[in-house]
């Protein structure tokens, strides 16, 4: 009898085995340890400051190297153009997948309301998400030609996204940028989240035409003519009704904070390693050496950017190069975490009118352009460093000017772009890529084929994770592979 | 809790109450088995009684009995004997094998104990004295070579504390290389650091699926069972006491010929005179006007970590140490000479002690063993320690007939002081290796540790040299990238705590011979904390705007990690003529929690440390760190059940099945069963041999299903450690996309085998194949960056694993008066393969990472075997010939796939030899296949410090001289294209292109060795030369990681690929020790 009770029980048991799905656990397997939702203006501001902070090699001071603004010494295996993949996570993550998010987040009707109106009217959140995505994503292109764009950020509709060529990244961007523009409202409330321009959004659209003159011109191989793609999308953003950045006041900066993941990218950095390159000091002292401009006049602006208005640099290119005593990038207005960095600036908005004048793009004077780009420049300096070197900037582009007329007037314009985005060697390495201005001498002791790199290798997992999409992609570079030294779309000649 | 206590005493009281009384007389006799040989420690009782004796070595017990008293004589593998006490005092007995002969029992899963004839899986056991045979302090490394298909993954002995890893049956998820589960008497998810060596009894490593079903999903790394000691008979004191000594024995081949500094000789200036390069001589302090005329190291070579120097020549030059006016040999030039041994002498000769005490004995009522051992080691890294405390106690109390109650609690603390980072650029075996000077002598670094300058500073080799100290001062006069490693860790202080409790309670009540229940509670708790503080001294000598930033600063660090296990068991056993029935239904319901708090200032933040010197509080720091916490919490209720048949002894059947209901998993579908079923047949029964005395057939099919970890498909979104500007929180979107229809993975398993014994079981065979595939395993892909995110969390792919273990043991000699040889030898071979990825994936991440600077990664790529390097290699022609440059270096081809980590097969051989009282036992292991990554020799050849950057080329000079003065590394190979290149290549350049390039494939070797691991030499002193004062004394001598007897020939550095810190391989990591010890036992 009792026996029987036991195997009732056991078979009870077993029954009980396969018959329940699920068990209810309650809330044990929330995670508590953060947000599990996103709130619009954090996320903007993190892709600003994200985008602002980050550093290293990859995201700071190759292109520093590569347009011979530093040279390495000691540990000198960027400067010679070692050739390594090299990660685009932290422009993708954290910046514009955070900026995405934000305007699907301002899109969804069921987000409506005071609270989120409160972080900022949707259309200027949105507006200034997609005039940085453009900025972001006009750095990815340039780095790498090809990138992942139109669909990227679909998550688990689309985890192996096709490349873009750079020709439709670069029309998609224009395009953005001018949508942007036109949906945002300076009457309305700016996003709480703009740690760049603390919401301003006159800024904002100014700024917006000032990246439309900078990615058409950068177009200008593609579309050299003045009745082409790239002079009409210039025209239009110089004469639209917002305006360019005409006003160092206007100019987007980077702002710092000396606290941890608030600090200028470069203080990270082993400042031993790195030497103004003599080829830049001797540029900026007009001396004759290693110098690859036409200028030999004094440039103020070396007191800004050096450690020292005097001392020369470390000749560009050699493993064996010794920095004692030598010229070095500012502790005070460049490795110092406090110190503003820029984004856009009044400077290079002339810069590109004046080269846009001169390639007939525009009936704007060249030479006035040019001047006021140099004045921007040593006035911008002025207004973010403290210096004191404005009063010379007149002295300083007369003698630029001059040099126009006998070197010509499209070199000094490129020469001066080079000189005045020091702080944007980003940029400055795209327009050397366009331009071949100033006339660079690739490192001695190189380490890939023994050219200036054109572009960054793709991230290693590319190949790996997006094996056809990559391959794709590589066969648009010339050569069809994926090196330093192939060309992008818009540094294609043919 | 007091009044726990209380019972626990008196629960020991009456123990040894039931220990003094009831004798009566003296009965005395020689157990022997059937072929006459003496028995030692048999197990002797008076039935009815708690009175209980063990036969000595010789056979011989003596055991207080009265007329009547039935003595019951047990030994395993023996029958049970009965002898009913007499008038004579003298019972020889003689004891015969069991007629099962092979009823072995072994702990098989949900601690079920098993005659392992019955089993119809692989399983292999291991006892006490072949685990503990150089008093070891960890189980893992104990297992090294003794269990088919378990590789050991060890860290060097020099990382206290740190015992590496197992792989048993390799690796076959694509998320995980882990550990096994390991689960101490019934207990499970143990970290086997807690478990004291001397109180365990056996392990019995469960290895696939049809082993371990019945573990479930946490189980999927095979399983470690460990059974401690228990007490049994007459009360038994032991003593063990051990002191080993570790010495560095494992170091790379470096080169003696070149000194530190960029410039070879040019490195070399005389000082004050300017024309070598020196600053004028006014241009020195005046300490420093002595050394006029002097030979010094120029400008930058100076603070040259690197050995690019001049030739070693023996002349004298201006040391380090010389410069400083508090150094006794201030102004001293010395001889720049070589220092063969610098780096090996730098560590200190471990010296481990270990004591223990374990009391135990029992009888009918009760049976009890409770030890206590405290471990002392110091160890080879200087001003580093441990010590643990082990206090373990299982008892068992038969309540009545029917109820047996069961407790084991074992509680440890262990104590670590002392830096041993093991990766990049750590201050020791991370410089040495990586950027050092090869002329250093380090006994100067030793003794000066607390030499200062004379504005305060810690002095270091290397610094940043007169010419800077006196052309531009401020942090030029301070260490350039290294202190003096014996300055820094002499002040760098850390220490972690880890504190582990195991208790268990268990009710087992036998309602009849047929039926029994059981309930069991368990806990298993872990209390972790570390602290570490950068005194001020170390920060003041610190140049954060130059290469050395150190931060006066602290922080501590604590987690608690609890698991509580609740589990009830149904039994049911029964015989039906030539059936036997066993059968169980259970269920168990497990929580874990973990919870972490951390406040950690950065040891090397630029500005923000503390701002009165040297006072560790929080409110002092000038920038104030944001603690951290993270906690979670996971729930599994499970309920299984096994059913076995057995026919006749010899035909046995088994199923199992369980269910698991898992928080992790989404909550509309979180449950999932699997079964496993599995036979054996025991042939032998039907044969009539002489030769073959057991021979069995088994197979099984498996499953297990598997979940996932706590709160992973509730991502979150990180937000910024503080606010900016005090006022906008920063927050990101999360890096993972969560499948919406995840579910839970499942690994299917089969498994056949062949047991054989030969001989009267003197020679065993075992063999056995499996084929295991894992399917659906919920994996974080990484995922193009492009998504908007780097992982996803979804059910993908298939990874399959196929081996076949065999173990042959064997008594080759067996004469208990003489020689006695005892043999056992495994062998595995595992292949695991990556057979399907999710959509378009060629490739995902797998664990282990990535090595510094990402020199190599861990990937699994589709089709190949898993665990592939992956990193830069040459670049090839269709002929496999490498491409060479203009300028005569490599060139390269990012993502190359380098080779798998996993070892194609891995064994053992154990042996064990006997004469009368002496035993030599000698062990084993080996592997062959896999491959590892070294980044000692990625910057070691950077650096010029390894012996190749040095050698002689193949036209007699040395690869330094210049290649037009007959130097240079010979290349060859062909341009791109096509046409050969044969050439001499400047050695710095050749040398500097494995890191300029970040080459991975030149620093990438077979991971092959044989290795004699543990030796033992025991003499088991005769009681009777002590008077039989103690029923046992032993002595033993041993030495462990005695000879890497040999590895692949391109792992032309020797390093021991079975201590390797990290998957892919090492990383600057601490050397290999080679340890020699005494051990004495004692038991009375």
């Amino acid at each position: 009898m009792k026996k029987i009770n036991y195997f009732i029980l056991s078979l009870i048991v077993l029954l009980s085995l396969g018959s329940c799905d699920n068990v209810d656990f309650g809330d044990i397997n929330d995670n508590t340890n953060g947000a599990t939702e996103g709130n619009p203006s954090s996320l903007l501001a993190n892709a600003i400051m994200n985008y602002g902070t980050i550093t290293g090699r990859i995201y700071l001071t190759q292109p520093t190297l590569y347009v011979q603004y530093q040279t390495q010494v000691t540990y000198t295996t960027e400067m010679r153009y070692s050739d390594s993949p090299m990660t685009w996570s932290s422009y993708y993550l954290g910046s514009l997948s955070n900026l995405n998010e934000v305007i699907n987040y301002n899109l969804d009707p069921d987000n409506q309301g005071s609270t989120l109106n409160a972080q900022g009217a949707p259309e200027n959140q949105i507006g200034v998400a997609k005039i940085m995505m453009a900025v972001i994503a006009k750095r990815l292109t340039d780095n790498y030609g090809p990138i992942p764009y139109s669909q990227a950020f679909q998550g688990v509709d689309n985890l192996t996204p096709a490349y873009d060529k750079q020709e439709d990244v670069y029309k998609n961007l224009i395009s953005q940028v001018k949508e942007a523009r036109d949906m945002m409202d300076a009457g309305s409330k700016g996003p709480t989240g703009d740690i760049l321009f603390n919401g301003n959004i006159s800024k904002w659209q100014s700024f917006a035409n000032s990246l439309i003159l900078q990615m058409s011109l950068q177009l200008s191989n593609k579309y050299p003519s003045a009745s082409g793609y790239a002079a009409t999308e210039f025209n239009a953003a110089l004469s639209d009704a917002h305006g360019v950045i005409e006003d160092v006041a206007n100019e987007p900066w980077f702002q710092f904070q000396d606290l941890e993941g608030f600090r200028n990218p470069w203080l990270a950095n082993r400042r031993p390693d790195y030497y103004l390159s003599q080829e830049f000091t001797d540029a900026l002292k007009g001396n004759e050496d290693l110098n690859p401009t036409s200028n030999s006049t004094y440039d103020s602006r070396l007191k800004v950017y050096g450690k020292s208005g005097t001392a020369d640099g470390v000749p560009y290119g050699y493993s064996d190069g010794s920095g004692a005593g030598k010229n070095q990038m500012s502790a005070t207005n460049y490795w110092n975490g406090t110190s503003p960095l820029p984004v856009m600036t009044a400077s290079y908005t002339y810069l590109n009118r004046a080269e846009a004048a001169e390639l007939k793009w525009t009936s704007e004077d060249a030479t006035e352009m040019l001047r006021m780009g140099i004045e921007a420049s040593y006035e911008t300096l002025d207004f973010h460093h403290g210096t004191a070197i404005a009063e010379d900037a007149t002295a300083y582009a007369d003698a630029r000017v001059a040099d126009a007329g006998t070197i010509g007037m499209l070199q000094v314009i490129r020469e001066e772009k080079w000189v005045s985005l020091f702080g944007q060697a980003f940029d400055a390495w795209s327009e050397w890529r366009r331009t071949d201005v100033p006339s660079l001498v690739p490192a001695t002791d190189y380490l890939n084929s023994g050219e200036i790199p054109t572009r960054l290798r793709y991230p290693s997992e590319e190949s790996s994770l997006n094996n056809a999409n990559y391959t794709e992609a590589v066969s648009w570079l010339i050569p069809a592979e994926d090196t330093n030294t192939s060309l992008i779309w818009w540094d294609q000649t043919n | 809790m007091k009044t726990k206590f209380s019972k626990i005493l008196t629960l020991l009281l009456v123990f040894v109450v039931q220990l003094t009384f009831a004798q009566q007389k003296s009965v005395t006799g020689t157990v022997t088995d059937e072929s006459g040989l003496p028995l030692p420690g048999v197990n002797i009782m008076v039935k009815g009684t708690s009175n209980g004796v063990q036969s000595d070595f010789d056979g011989i017990y003596t055991i207080n009995a009265s007329e009547g008293d039935v003595l019951v004589f047990s030994f395993v593998g023996l029958e049970k004997t009965q002898i009913t006490v007499g008038s004579s005092n003298t019972m020889d007995v003689t004891m015969k094998a069991d007629a099962a002969q092979l009823d072995e029992v072994v702990v098989t899963a949900l601690g079920m104990k098993r005659e392992a004839k019955t089993l119809t899986y692989a399983t292999q056991e291991v006892k006490a004295e072949e685990l503990n045979v150089t008093q070891d302090s960890n189980v893992k490394t104990a297992l090294a070579g003794k269990v088919a298909g378990v590789q050991i993954n060890a860290q060097s002995g020099s990382k206290l504390g740190q015992a590496g890893k197992i792989r048993i049956r390799g690796a076959i998820s694509l998320t995980s290389d882990n550990d096994a589960l390991y689960v101490v008497d019934g207990i499970p998810g143990i970290d086997p650091n807690s478990i004291d060596m001397e109180s365990v009894a056996s392990i019995n490593v469960l290895k696939g699926p049809n082993a371990t079903a019945l573990y479930g999903q946490r189980a999927d790394s095979g399983v470690v069972v460990i059974t401690t000691k228990k007490g049994s008979g007459n009360m038994s004191v032991e003593l063990n006491s051990s002191m080993v000594f570790d010495k560095v024995a494992y170091l790379p081949n470096y080169q003696n010929k070149y000194g530190g500094g960029y410039e070879g000789d040019a490195s070399f200036g005389v000082f004050g005179d300017e024309s070598t390069g020196s600053l004028a001589l006014s241009d020195y302090p005046d300490m420093w006007q002595q050394f006029a005329g002097k030979r010094y190291i120029l400008w930058d070579n100076n603070y040259a970590d690197e050995s690019w120097g001049p030739r070693i020549d023996g002349e004298e030059y201006i040391p380090w140490y010389a410069f400083w006016p508090e150094s006794p040999y201030f102004g001293q030039t010395t001889a720049y000479e070589a220092h063969p041994d610098n780096i090996k002498d730098y560590y200190n000769t471990g010296v481990t002690l270990k004591n223990s005490i374990a009391i135990s004995g029992g009888g009918d009522k009760f049976n009890a063993r409770v030890s206590f051992t405290n471990l002392n080691q110091e160890g080879i890294q200087p001003y580093t320690d441990l010590e643990r405390n082990f206090f373990n106690a299982n008892m068992e109390f038969n309540a009545s007939e029917k109820l047996t109650l069961t407790t084991n609690i074992n509680y440890s603390i262990s104590k670590i002081n002392g830096i041993f980072d093991d990766s990049y650029g750590n201050q020791a075996s991370g410089s040495f290796n990586s950027w050092f000077n090869r002329n250093l002598d380090i006994n100067k670094l030793r003794e000066l540790k607390n030499l200062s300058t004379p504005d305060g500073y810690m002095t270091s080799w290397n610094w940043w040299g007169p010419d800077y100290y006196a052309a531009y001062g401020g942090e030029f006069k301070k260490p350039a990238f290294w202190f003096n490693p014996y300055s820094l860790f002499d002040r760098y202080e850390q220490n972690s705590e880890t504190k582990t409790l195991i208790g268990s309670l268990t009710a087992t009540y036998k309602f009849n011979d047929n039926w029994e229940a059981s309930a069991t509670t368990s806990r298993n708790q872990e209390n972790y904390g570390v602290d570490y503080k950068v005194p001020n001294s170390v920060a003041f000598s610190a140049a954060p705007s130059l290469y050395n930033a150190w931060s006066n600063s602290f922080g501590v660090r604590k987690s608690e990690t609890f698991e509580n296990n609740f589990s009830a068991l149904l039994k049911y056993e029964n015989n039906f003529g030539d059936f036997d029935v066993s059968a169980f239904v259970g269920g168990n319901i497990r929580k874990n929690s973990y919870d972490r708090f951390s406040a950690e200032m950065a040891t090397d933040a630029k500005s923000g440390g503390l701002i009165i010197p040297d006072l560790y509080d929080f409110a002092n720091a000038g920038e104030v760190p944001t603690p951290e916490t993270y906690r979670y919490e996971k729930q599994v209720n499970s309920a299984y059940a096994r059913a076995s048949f057995g026919y006749k002894n010899f035909l046995y059947l088994d199923g199992t099945y369980r269910k698991d209901w898992s928080s992790a998993l989404p909550s509309d579908k979180n449950g999932y069963g699997y079964p496993s079923i599995g036979t054996s047949f025991i042939f032998s029964n039907l044969i009539d041999s002489n030769v073959l005395s057991f021979g069995k057939l088994r197979g099984g099919w498996a499953q297990v299903g598997s979940d996932v970890g706590a709160q992973l498909i509730n991502p979150i979104y990180p937000i910024g450690s503080k606010p900016f500007q005090g006022s906008t929180v920063l927050q990101s979107t999360p890096t993972t996309i969560v499948d919406p229809n995840l579910k839970p993975a499942l690994n299917t398993s089969f498994e056949v085998g062949l047991d054989l014994k030969f001989f009267n079981n003197r020679l065993g065979l075992s063999t056995t194949y499996y084929d295991e595939t894992r399917k659906d395993e919920i994996i974080s892909i990484s995922v193009p960056r492009g998504s908007g995110s780097a992982f996803f969390l979804t059910n993908a792919g298939e990874s399959e694993r196929k081996g076949v273990e065999v173990t042959l043991d064997g008594d080759i000699f067996k004469n208990p008066e003489g020689f006695s040889w005892n043999a056992i030898v495994n062998f595995a071979r595992n292949r695991t393969t990556v057979n399907s990825l999710p959509g378009d994936l060629q490739a995902t991440a797998a664990p282990g990472g990535t090595s510094a600077f990402s020199a190599v990664t861990m990937i699994h790529e589709l089709g190949n075997k898993w665990g592939q390097l992956r990193g830069t290699g040459l670049t090839r022609d269709a002929n496999g010939t490498p491409i060479i440059q203009e300028n005569g270096l490599y060139a390269t081809t990012p993502n190359q796939y380098l080779g798998s980590v996993l070892p194609d097969f891995t064994g053992g051989f154990f042996n064990t030899f006997s004469y009368k009282d002496i035993s030599l036992t000698a062990s084993i292991d080996f592997q062959k296949g896999g491959n590892f990554f070294s980044l000692s020799e990625y910057y070691g050849q950077y650096s010029g410090l390894l012996e190749e950057t040095a050698a002689i080329n193949d036209r007699g000079s040395n690869v330094r001289d210049a290649v037009e003065d007959g130097g240079g590394v010979h290349v060859t190979g062909v341009t791109a294209d096509g046409a050969p290149v044969d050439r001499y290549v400047d050695a710095h350049s050749y040398f500097a292109q494995g890191s300029g390039n970040n080459i991975a494939e030149l620093f990438v070797h077979d991971a092959s060795y044989v290795k004699l691991r543990e030796l033992s030499l025991s003499y088991r002193i005769p009681t009777s030369l002590v008077n039989d004062a103690f029923k046992s004394l032993t002595l033993s001598a041993v030495a462990r990681n005695v000879w890497l007897i040999s590895v692949s020939d391109d792992n032309t550095h020797n390093w021991d690929p079975s201590e390797l810190g990290y998957t892919y391989g090492e990383e600057g990591q601490l050397p290999g020790t080679r340890s020699y010890g005494l051990n004495l036992k004692l038991t009375f």
